[in-house]
């Protein structure tokens, strides 16, 4: 993470009187995964446009890889790749050929699909038009798309949304991949869990304005409360639910008489969830 | 923007349209269906005017003068027949001599006659028939109107070689072949943004002039291929196939502009298809000119598809070369480029909008 892959300079958009993206900056190291978080409406999908060079900022300036998307566009969509959240595929063509045909976009002249075909496991339906694929199968081609140009910053939508398990695992594994070999990745994601995994750091982005930027660990560590909860019997014969805030000096005392006086019937450790700190920070809910 | 990317885009896109579940037997069967209709249409225009005939008497002498105007005569037994005949739709028009016509006039008696016309015949026609009987009447006596006429035709002389039907629909069945491939490209335009794959395309380095440019492209080689093809296989380019194929082009670039003027104002195949229909309406007007001459005013000049029809017609059936069409052919040259030239800039518009969201 030595060079930024990214640099979004105060980005402001306006649809009439709504502010979109109301003055945005963020920075966004090479071989970093920065999560952008956000309920719709939130300003995420007019940001990674503005970043992929799809719209123009009103105000302020977007950077990748050194370049200024709006004055060289051209230049800084040939070592990017974009995945969106709906499925957008040419679906009357074969998955081979919609690999192809993109590969050819971006002036790559002898392309191979097979090794990208195999890594999102459609190796074996290659030949078969898109229309015939489950959804799980149709996100994986988008990522390969997406990846046709070994793009140097990965830009993806709600990449697994709505996905079975196993189409799910395959992209946090190439998710994963690609920043091994040294991409940037930008994902967008309503999922918390998924941020929480994969993202280096996760962004909250509400009514057009980062509210908070920084780990998930760090996140959690200044907006979370960490406690131990426990399930005791009670003298009538129930069951009472007891709770130790960690973290704290006396921590270790209140365990310690938790086991002394109690007979404890369940124990678990509960940390504040992206979700929660989102809600803390915003008053909104990311989905509803 | 890049010829390589444009060129693979316009390879994508006629992919796609030949893998597109209508527009692909559509073209097909338009291509089967014109060429076959051509054929099935008389090759030649029947000039025989036929005339049923009936009375007591039918002296030869007056078959013969008839003959002699071109008019076959038909003898039919009675007038009941004859009213039936013409009912039937077999002759047009009838006559029944009402009494002896030579002895009427050699009691210098006034022959009497009586003229029945079939339902389907032009009114504005039956005062000339009457005219023409009571000329031949005259001849029949021995009598010559006092009046020296001398002919002269005006233009190319098609005595004997009349231009069939099927001849004169040649340019509406090109129109026609054109609008298919228009209203199929406007479609592959629309699905393209309804199914978002624009979006993906956007992101590529190809840009919107790259984008715009092979749909342009795309256009007008489906509609000029199709076309082509068409007006070889019914014989439209036996004669200047040169400036046949010039003209086709022109006309290709024509409507592969209203297709993208389609594209840039239709959400999917049923808007595209109601904008193409009444397209297709306005486009063929003046081909009215050339299969009912007469029927349409000069107006029809202001409809940028008269100068393809007039043009293909002029050259085709009446065998005009460049020097006799030039005008025309300027006149459709700067059409094709003004409609393509806005097609294409409201096809932009709506693009953008789409990137826009």
């Amino acid at each position: 993470m030595s060079q930024n892959a990214i640099i979004a300079d105060h980005l402001t958009y306006r649809y009439g009187a709504t502010r979109a993206v109301d003055g945005i900056s963020f920075r966004v190291g090479e071989g970093e995964i920065m999560g952008f978080l956000g309920p719709n409406g939130a300003g995420k999908t007019t940001t990674v446009k503005i970043l992929t060079g799809q719209l123009r900022p009103q105000a302020g300036k977007a950077i990748l890889l050194g370049t200024d998307v709006a004055k060289n566009r051209g230049h800084v969509q040939a070592r990017i790749g974009v995945s969106f959240e709906t499925t957008n595929l040419y679906e009357q063509m074969s998955g081979e050929e919609n690999l192809r045909l993109f590969a050819s976009l971006f002036g790559i002249r002898r392309f191979d699909p097979r090794d990208l075909l195999k890594k999102v496991g459609l190796a074996g339906r290659k030949k078969e038009r898109v229309a015939a694929y489950s959804k799980g199968m149709k996100q994986r081609l988008m990522v390969a798309r997406a990846l046709v140009n070994r793009p140097r910053i990965l830009f993806l939508d709600e990449p697994t949304d709505g996905l079975d398990p196993v189409s799910a695992e395959t992209i946090r594994s190439l998710i994963q991949e690609e920043r091994h070999r040294g991409a940037t990745v930008f994902l967008t994601t309503h999922d918390m869990v998924e941020a929480d995994k994969l993202s280096d750091r996760v962004a909250f982005l509400n009514e057009g304005k980062i509210v908070t930027l920084d780990t998930p660990r760090a996140l959690k560590q200044h907006y979370g409360k960490r406690a131990l909860k426990a399930e005791v019997a009670a003298p009538d014969g129930g069951v009472k639910a007891l709770e130790i805030t960690m973290d704290r000096p006396e921590t270790p005392g209140a365990v310690q008489r938790l086991f002394r006086e109690n007979q404890v019937i369940t124990i678990h450790s509960e940390e504040a969830t992206l979700e929660d700190i989102f809600v803390q920070v915003t008053g909104r809910r990311l989905i509803g | 923007m890049s010829w390589q990317t444009i060129l693979t885009l316009v390879h994508k896109d006629m992919r796609l349209f030949f893998r597109n579940r209508l527009f692909a037997p559509l073209t097909l069967f338009a291509l089967i269906a014109y060429g076959g209709l051509y054929y099935l249409m008389p090759k030649s225009v029947d000039d025989i005017h036929e005339v049923a005939l009936c009375g007591p008497a039918i002296p030869p002498s007056l078959v013969e003068v008839m003959e002699e105007e071109g008019i076959v005569v038909r003898e039919i037994a009675s007038e009941k027949a004859l009213k039936r005949a013409l009912v039937e739709g077999r002759f047009g028009v009838g006559i029944v001599l009402l009494g002896d016509m030579r002895q009427a006039f050699k009691a210098g008696e006034k022959g009497r006659i009586k003229v029945y016309f079939g339902p389907g015949f032009p009114g504005e026609l039956e005062g000339v028939f009457v005219a023409l009987f009571q000329e031949m009447a005259h001849r029949f006596k021995g009598e010559t109107m006092r009046v020296v006429a001398t002919e002269e035709i005006l233009g190319p002389d098609m005595a004997g070689m009349q231009i069939p039907l099927r001849d004169r629909m040649i340019p509406l069945f090109g129109l026609f072949i054109l609008m298919t491939e228009t209203m199929g490209i406007a479609t592959l335009i629309t699905e393209e943004v309804e199914r978002r794959t624009l979006q993906a395309l956007l992101v590529t380095p190809l840009g919107m002039e790259g984008l715009t440019m092979s749909k342009c492209i795309t256009g007008v080689g489906l509609a000029f291929v199709q076309v082509m093809l068409l007006t070889a296989v019914i014989g439209g380019l036996q004669h200047a196939p040169v400036l046949v194929s010039c003209t086709l082009l022109l006309g290709a670039l024509l409507v592969t502009g209203i297709g993208l003027m389609m594209a840039s104002v239709s959400k999917d195949l049923l808007s595209v298809t109601a904008w193409g229909i009444l397209a297709m309406l306005v486009l063929m007007i003046p081909s009215f000119s050339i299969l009912f001459p007469g029927v349409v005013s000069r107006w029809v000049r202001i409809i940028p598809s008269y100068y393809l029809i007039d043009t293909l017609h002029q050259v085709v059936n009446l065998r005009s070369g460049w020097g006799g069409v030039w005008q025309h052919f300027l006149a459709l040259f700067a059409a094709g480029a003004a409609f393509l030239w806005i097609g294409a800039v409201a096809l932009k518009r709506r693009f953008r909008c789409v990137q826009t969201g």
